[in-house]
């Protein structure tokens, strides 16, 4: 299946810039020659926002992923050799470092920043190990954008620059477009989750494994229905629903297809071990000890593995076709929806 | 195959496996031994060979597993054989390896000996009893020694006392004093004639000694493993072995009787054998099987043979008349590896699983054909009737399967970790529930005993943990390790034909709170008295017992909230305050601590009187033991009630289970602490 997956990354520019300068035109000359290093970013990561809201193949978007990672190399390179302003070089060690952990969060090398030992062992699998880096990297991004706020308005008022607040049309774009992927990631993490487990339940059932068919059936309507009270707890966006009203459905199908139908699949996994045991206690008896009852319970066996399995083939194919259909839809519902909303 | 990691407890009962070794001698002693030790010393969790302690104990133990009863060798053997013991691994690695010659050498000679010690106890035997006082003198005059004589005397007033209760009871009537002293006499003889006629086999019997001696000083649970002593391991967690379909007892005129034929095995459909049947010749060319005088054991092992896939035998039914009957072994579930679950209904409808050990499919390709997956599907039953609580035994459950204890664990809880390894170097390995959700997440009890080991505690801590479960019974075994079986194929270790194996102690477990039950056990947080109490054996009795302290390891988990354990210990006590068997049981462990006390302290006296009472105790205790409840009815479960319509065998073995549960005061006691729970979650 593919679906568009979420950026959790979206860099934004400067809220602010520097205006005014009674004696220190130089000061603000080194600011916004650091703030020119942005530019190239910002383009391509607009490039890269675009190719991933409207749904391009993997191929694509991981090209303009590339091109973002390479001009955030370029511009850490250019600002890392900066020369400080009359020696001071607080501002550009600050900025170096914030793109140094851009890049990494961009690049997914998320060992460089944080004990990904421990995140693995506090995770179920390696899904929720990579979410929770995600979320932890993160953090540590929010941190370093504080930081690196305060640094510019530490150095503003040194050399008494002006900060002007406004955005340029692009910050503006991206703002607009980070707002969207905030709400989308939050919808796509729910569905997501019970989209895996869901696949770990087919797998059990691939493998006759009763044991974790039986727990992935439970985990997935655990998931699927605190997933459906998230998302009625979430709200519209912008007056727009359509995403989560469609990931609901899918929910409630996911609940469905845990609570009820494959209950159906274990059903049938107990009649034919019914059927065997029946089968092989009767194989074993004495010739000469087999009553009417015996052969009619040998019979009632089979009848009952063969009505098993009929309704366990039904259920396959229904579910199949139900969540081929509704995956279609969510990524329909997906595409308008970024569409719309963050390009 | 799937990995034999394992929590291993006490699987095998040790039974002599004359004439198989390994390498037929081509490599000598001292490489083997070398070559052994190294691979011990790799794979051990702690391989402290230096300590002065590990190596005494070498030496003793082959003599012991040579001499049991020790008959053979006399104090003075014992004297030489204590210079050699700190010497012996440096002995071993230097290649100096003369002690394993020289107990050759004196182990021969005392059988030698000990066969005129037969000969001369026979003339002293007659039908009125034993001239015990000039067979005494006859012996330490032909130069037997004082010490050895008396051994041997007392040894012998056992087998007196065993033909006396022999005579008493009329349908194990073994003749004359005289025939049996005669039959005694003439089996130890052959034993022997057959040892010393074979130096190989007298070879294999000291090296497997001291490989056995050497492998169980580095802890009680690393052992050396002969083919046929694996193969019994192996039986002894799997789900399905290759069997003839019958099981053998040896009865007392020393003849092999059909113990069991297997319902449903091709004995069982030839009709030709049946329960009491004697086998008495084995139709082979290459048998002799009358020249055999073990002739229990000889068939035993040739049973296990895996080279051995049919047999021919002669038998005597229980009218006398003589049978021909051929047999092809075939696979076949161990019986004793299987769960049953039942309903117990009364006012609350609760299931209850006994699970025997953490057995497992080695044959099987899937992944999932373990007991976990048994208990998963017999948990899936219960919950189909409407079950409000679950117990499951693990009582006498003394291990197997590490990974089986996992699944299992994995059914009862969402998510998380469920227990702990360390390996000698190896950072700890947080071993974590394998899928996520449960299959029962309602109330439960683990009922547990002091015979519940390893993996079953580490099953009922993780649950203790968790606040998954309430733990009830008998402080647990204690043993916080876990082994690993390795075949021994290196260069030393020839792999021609049946290889050895070497079960090694490799990792430390320890609960997911970090802490270590080596030694302690998992304690029950409702007690419940025990026949015996502490005088029951624990990991702690153990010489060699590794030492055990708590992993600084950083665990995650999510507990569930806490249990009512102070309300369901108050309700339990309101309880056993009348509870007869309870009563009855804490007054005959009361009694013996008072024998054991007063003996101690020389109170002879005293100790007369004691007796009597815990004799009057003990008649007390089998009056009221069977005793069954009448809380609730024993079910078995409906989805298995066609299987038992038909196959009279499963009726009547779940008659015989039903019938147990009735009159189990532990299950009974475990049901009332589970309504109590119920009752308790129903109102708060």
């Amino acid at each position: 299946m593919r679906t568009i997956t979420p950026i959790f990354l979206i860099l934004l520019i400067f809220s602010s810039v520097p205006l005014k300068a009674q004696d220190a035109q130089s000061a603000v000359n080194y600011l916004t020659t650091i703030d020119q290093e942005f530019s190239e970013i910002t383009n391509d990561m607009w490039t890269y926002i675009k190719v991933v809201a409207k749904g391009k193949s993997a191929r694509k978007v991981e090209n303009k992923r590339q091109n973002l990672i390479s001009s955030m190399n370029t511009a850490r390179y250019n600002v890392q050799h900066q020369k400080g302003y009359q020696g001071d070089v607080s501002y550009r060690n600050a900025v170096t470092e914030y793109l140094r952990l851009n890049l990494i969060v961009l690049k997914e090398d998320y060992g460089k920043i944080l004990d990904l030992e421990e995140i693995a062992e506090r995770s179920y699998d390696n899904m929720e190990a990579y979410l929770l880096a995600k979320k932890m990297a993160g953090q540590k991004l929010d941190e370093a954008s504080d930081f690196i706020d305060n640094k510019r308005q530490e150095f503003a008022d040194l050399y008494h620059i002006n900060l002007v607040e406004g955005q340029t049309k692009m910050g503006q774009k991206l703002k607009r477009a980070s707002d969207t992927f905030e709400y989308y990631n939050k919808v796509y993490l729910v569905f997501f989750k019970s989209f895996k487990q869901e696949s770990y339940l087919i797998e059990a059932v691939s493998k006759n494994d009763l044991n974790g068919l039986e727990q992935n059936r439970s985990a997935l309507e655990a998931v699927s229905q605190e997933g459906i009270d998230k998302l009625v707890e979430l709200g519209d966006y912008q007056g727009d629903n359509t995403i989560k009203h469609i990931s609901i459905i899918l929910l409630r199908f996911y609940l469905d297809e845990a609570k009820n139908q494959m209950k159906l699949v274990s059903d049938f996994y107990l009649k034919k071990e019914n059927m065997e045991k029946v089968r092989q206690a009767y194989d074993t008896k004495r010739k000469k000890d087999i009553t009417q009852v015996d052969v009619d319970n040998v019979n009632r066996s089979i009848d009952e593995y063969n009505a098993a399995l009929n309704k366990y083939n039904q259920m396959i194919q229904s579910i199949n076709k139900n969540r081929e259909d509704l995956i279609e839809k969510w990524n329909q519902n997906s595409e308008r929806f970024l569409a719309k909303h963050a390009v | 195959m799937r990995s034999l990691y394992i929590f291993l407890f006490c699987l095998i009962t040790t039974i002599s496996v004359p004439g198989k070794t390994f390498g037929q001698h081509q490599v000598d002693f001292c490489s083997k031994a070398s070559s052994l030790i190294k691979i011990i010393v790799d794979k051990h969790f702690q391989p402290n060979i230096n300590d002065s302690s590990f190596l005494q104990s070498v030496f003793s133990e082959v003599l012991l597993h040579l001499d049991e009863h020790q008959l053979l060798f006399s104090e003075s053997e014992y004297q030489h054989f204590d210079n050699y013991q700190y010497g012996v691994f440096d002995d071993i690695f230097n290649h100096r390896c003369q002690f394993y010659q020289d107990v050759i050498n004196v182990y021969r000679s005392d059988l030698l000996q000990f066969q005129q010690v037969l000969h001369t106890s026979e003339t002293f035997i007659s039908n009125e009893g034993i001239d015990i006082d000039n067979l005494r003198k006859t012996l330490v005059a032909s130069g037997n020694g004082i010490d050895r004589t008396n051994r041997w005397l007392l040894f012998l007033n056992e087998l007196e006392n065993d033909y006396i209760e022999n005579q008493l009871n009329p349908s194990e009537n073994s003749g004359s004093r005289i025939d049996y002293y005669k039959a005694f006499f003439q089996r130890e003889n052959c034993k022997i004639d057959q040892l010393l006629d074979q130096p190989d086999v007298i070879q294999a019997k000291i090296e497997n000694a001291f490989f056995k001696a050497i492998s169980s000083a580095f802890d009680p649970h690393t052992n050396f493993l002969p083919f046929e002593e694996f193969q019994l391991f192996q039986k002894a967690i799997s789900r399905q072995t290759f069997t003839f379909g019958i099981s053998l007892k040896k009865n007392k005129s020393d003849e092999i009787e059909i113990l069991k034929v297997i319902p449903g095995s091709n004995a069982w459909k030839s009709n030709q054998l049946n329960k009491g049947d004697v086998i008495i010749d084995i139709l082979s060319e290459d048998i002799d099987f009358q020249s055999h005088c073990s002739k229990y054991e000889y068939l035993y092992n040739l049973f296990l043979d895996r080279n051995v896939d049919q047999v021919e035998m002669v038998v005597r039914k229980s009218g006398g008349e003589i049978e021909q009957v051929k047999l092809k072994k075939e696979k076949l579930e161990v019986s004793e590896n299987r769960v049953d679950s039942y309903i117990l209904d009364g006012v609350q409808k609760i299931g209850y699983l006994y699970l025997p050990g953490f057995y497992m499919d080695l044959e099987s390709k899937s992944e999932v054909a373990g007991c976990a997956d048994d208990v998963a599907r017999e948990i899936v039953k219960l919950k189909k009737q409407g079950i409000k609580g679950f117990i499951l035994d693990l009582r006498y459950n003394g291990g197997g399967s590490m990974d089986e204890a996992l699944e299992l664990g994995g059914i009862f809880i969402n998510e998380g970790p469920l227990f702990v390894t360390k390996s000698h170097n190896d950072k700890p390995r947080i071993h974590k529930d394998i899928h996520r959700g449960t299959i029962y997440s309602g109330p439960m009890v683990v009922l547990v005993n002091r015979f519940s080991a390893s993996a079953s505690e580490v099953f009922a801590s993780a649950m203790q943990d968790y606040n998954r479960a309430i733990i009830v019974g008998d402080t647990t075994f204690g043993k916080s390790t876990s082994q690993l079986i390795l075949p021994l194929t290196s260069s030393d270790f020839s792999d021609e034909g049946d290889i050895s194996f070497l079960k090694v102690t490799t990792d430390k477990l320890y609960r997911v709170t970090g802490k270590t039950y080596q030694g302690i056990g998992v304690v029950p947080d409702i007690m419940l008295p025990s026949l015996f109490g502490d005088f029951m054996p624990s990991e702690k009795d153990y010489d060699n017992e590794i030492n055990s302290s708590p992993t600084d390891k950083k665990i995650y988990y999510t507990r569930y909230p806490l249990l009512p354990i102070k309300y369901l210990r108050e309700k339990n006590n309101e309880r056993m305050v009348s509870h007869n068997l309870f009563n009855q049981i804490n007054s005959i462990n009361d009694h013996l601590q008072t024998f054991k006390t007063n003996r101690q302290l020389g109170l002879k006296d005293e100790n007369e009187k004691l007796i009597e009472s815990i004799r009057l105790s003990f008649k007390q205790w089998e009056e009221i033991k069977d005793e069954k409840t009448e809380a609730y009815l024993v079910e078995r479960n409906n989805d298995d009630l066609m299987v038992n319509s038909i196959s009279e065998q499963q009726r009547a073995e779940s008659h015989l289970s039903i019938e147990n549960i009735y009159q189990d005061k532990y299950i009974e006691e475990s049901y009332y602490i589970l309504s109590d729970l119920i009752n308790y979650l129903n109102e708060n």
